[in-house]
């Protein structure tokens, strides 16, 4: 190695030594500000990360319950062959569920009382999207001649577009179209306290149940289908295309202006949150390495007595800075990935559906980058300005 | 040959609205190898001409050469070069860098310097065993004494063989017996050949050095020379 090379590894060696000194000697002030820094890398992801997740529920309820991520709907009557058009999608790569969907607007009688709703006939019994939304009872069992009631049927007052008809579970309900009438007992109710997805405002029973009420075979209203990844669905339409099918093919948030409303809404949400979380972490992160280095005036003045360029001081405490940042930013980060995996398992009950926080790369990837530039010109600041004080003047402040 | 010499030396503070003359017409030569003690009363400007005289702090007007050349005319980079390389400070209060042990604080200004890790640790020994510390290279400062503190704060500014080796009040902290012991160090720091200039406020401390220069009201009073030493 080059002599001037040497010269200059020993030069930030000693810089490094320097700083890692001034963290390693007072422990407990040093974890305080660390800890401050994490808290403050928690308050810059966790937020953004909650109303990420709070959309996604949202958009997810009108997607499970209501459009799917992708759907072809029928342009003129009914889709034909939908049994083998369902066992065509079921094969494609990323696909998780497909329901074959009849629909049909019907006036529901319980009691004497009366209201209108969609009554849907699908094919999916098993897709935890239904299951998972069951308020009182169980989901459809295949082969029965039972339905599923939006829960705002069991309330006794206008909920959304129903009027509530005190609806209970394992009572006989009256379904009548213009097409046909029938009693099916109630298997359960459905759908959030919100009513986001429609679930908690109609009727579901089984396809065959509707084939045979409506007169239809194998045909279908709508093919919803639920990806594996929701981030696919465009590509997936694309797919779609390719295989030439009847109707018209839809991604959710073409389908569902409200879905589409709610995404935006929540995006300007996010974006205004990460600027205000930006400001105050970045002015948390500016006081606490501010005072920090301040504290360090007077030994900043030795340094420089004894030789040292105002270059090689700056360099000292915008080290210092960097390291008390990266290790904040490391704490922050299993803290804010911790709450995020308990919040996994064990979402925020809400009217709307469980709530967890959503946390992508590119939020982990701004925020901490983010976080080590603040760290970095808030230790830049005061070692700058102090660099431009008389020698004497910083070591005469004890 | 002169190693410093000021011409008409003068440093004047605002404060308020009040101008206080700190220093006012200073003119003096140091030689080469010549221990030098500052004295003078509190206030008297000792500080602030040996802060000027070791490049820590401009004067007002005036002119200060170090080796005949003309500080003025210096930029900050090269002052801080002067500083390493020219002037050894030694300050009044302790002025050791916390959590290093001796031989890592003398070997600091040697690092900044560019001297590689391996010669600046032999030099930092010699140094260190110069001032009567080779017994305790690797203590930290919570281990020792103010007197062995003042030690190292003086290794550190000889470590790098500067021409002048300026200390103000370095002893004003320590008590007499590690007072003595500092000053007996400059003696024969000044024996080898250093140039040494002190600041003191005790007069029997002043008495080791070869000449005594009596500052009053930022005036210089008189230029006592040494007739004999102990």
């Amino acid at each position: 190695m080059p002599s001037g090379d040497k010269m200059k590894l020993n030069k930030i060696k000693f810089v490094g030594k320097l700083a890692l000194r001034d963290i390693r000697e007072d422990k407990r002030i040093s974890a305080i500000i660390i800890l401050m820094l994490s808290f403050s890398f928690l308050n810059l992801v966790f937020f953004p990360a909650f109303i990420n997740g709070l959309s996604h529920t949202f958009t997810e309820g009108i997607i499970e319950g209501n459009t799917g991520h992708v759907a072809i709907e029928a342009e003129n009557g009914r889709l034909e062959n939908a049994g083998g058009l369902v066992k065509k999608i079921s094969r494609l790569e990323g696909v998780q569920e497909v329901d074959k969907v009849l629909e049909t607007q019907a006036r529901v009688t319980y009691n004497g009382k009366t209201t209108t709703v969609a009554v849907k006939g699908i094919s999916a019994q098993d897709f935890p999207g239904y299951n998972s939304k069951i308020d009182e009872g169980q989901f459809l069992k295949k082969d029965t001649d039972e339905a599923v009631a939006g829960r705002f049927l069991a309330e006794d007052r206008a909920l959304g577009t129903v009027e509530g008809i005190d609806l209970e579970v394992g009572r006989n309900l009256e379904i009548n179209t213009q097409d046909f009438q029938a009693e099916r007992k109630v298997r359960g109710t459905i759908g959030t306290k919100g009513g986001i997805g429609g679930l908690s405002q109609q009727v579901f029973l089984n396809y065959q149940d509707m084939e045979e009420l409506t007169g239809t075979e194998n045909r279908a209203d709508t093919i919803k289908i639920i990806l594996e990844d929701r981030d696919d669905t465009s590509e997936f339409k694309k797919t779609l295309q390719k295989l030439n099918t009847k109707g018209e093919i839809k991604t959710w948030d073409e389908q569902s202006n409200l879905a589409e409303a709610i995404e935006a809404t929540f995006t300007i949400v996010i974006n205004i949150l990460s600027v205000v979380g930006f400001i105050v972490a970045l002015a948390a992160i500016g006081v606490v390495i501010f005072i920090n280095t301040s504290k360090r005036v007077r030994e900043m003045g030795i340094i420089r007595a004894i030789g040292a360029r105002k270059t090689r001081v700056i360099q000292i405490f915008v080290l210092e800075a960097f390291i008390f940042g990266t290790a904040g930013l490391i704490l922050g980060k299993l803290i804010t990935l911790g709450i995020d995996s308990y919040l996994a398992t064990n979402p925020i009950a809400s009217p709307i559906g469980p709530i967890s926080t959503e946390i992508s790369q590119v939020l982990l990837l701004t925020r901490s980058a983010g976080m080590l530039l603040a760290s970095v010109i808030a230790g830049f600041i005061p070692a700058y300005l102090t660099s431009q004080t008389e020698i004497v003047e910083t070591i005469e402040n004890r | 040959m002169k190693i410093i010499e000021t011409e008409k030396l003068a440093k004047t503070y605002q404060m308020g609205e009040v101008q206080v003359k700190a220093l006012e017409g200073i003119n003096l030569e140091i030689k080469q190898g010549e221990f030098v003690s500052i004295m003078g009363p509190s206030g008297s400007g000792k500080s602030t001409l040996m802060h000027i005289l070791g490049l820590l702090d401009n004067p007002t007007s005036g002119e200060v050469y170090i080796k005949g050349e003309k500080t003025s005319e210096l930029d900050e980079k090269e002052k801080a070069h002067f500083r390493l390389e020219k002037i050894g400070f030694v300050f009044q209060f302790y002025s050791l860098l916390k959590g290093f042990e001796s031989l890592e604080q003398v070997i600091l200004p040697q690092i900044l310097e560019g001297t590689t890790e391996k010669k600046a640790k032999e030099k930092a020994q010699k140094a260190l065993e110069k001032v009567g510390l080779g017994d305790r290279i690797h203590h930290s400062p919570s281990e020792l004494s103010g007197g062995q503190r003042q030690r190292v704060a003086v290794a550190r500014a000889l470590a790098g063989n500067p021409d002048i080796l300026i200390a103000d009040e370095s002893t004003s902290q320590l008590d007499t017996e590690s007072s003595e012991e500092i000053m007996q160090l400059y003696r024969d720091l000044s024996e080898q050949g250093q140039t040494v200039v002190t600041v003191n406020h005790e007069k029997e401390l002043g008495k080791k050095a070869d000449r005594t220069i009596w500052l009053e009201d930022g005036k210089i009073k008189n230029k006592k020379e040494k007739k004999s030493q102990t």
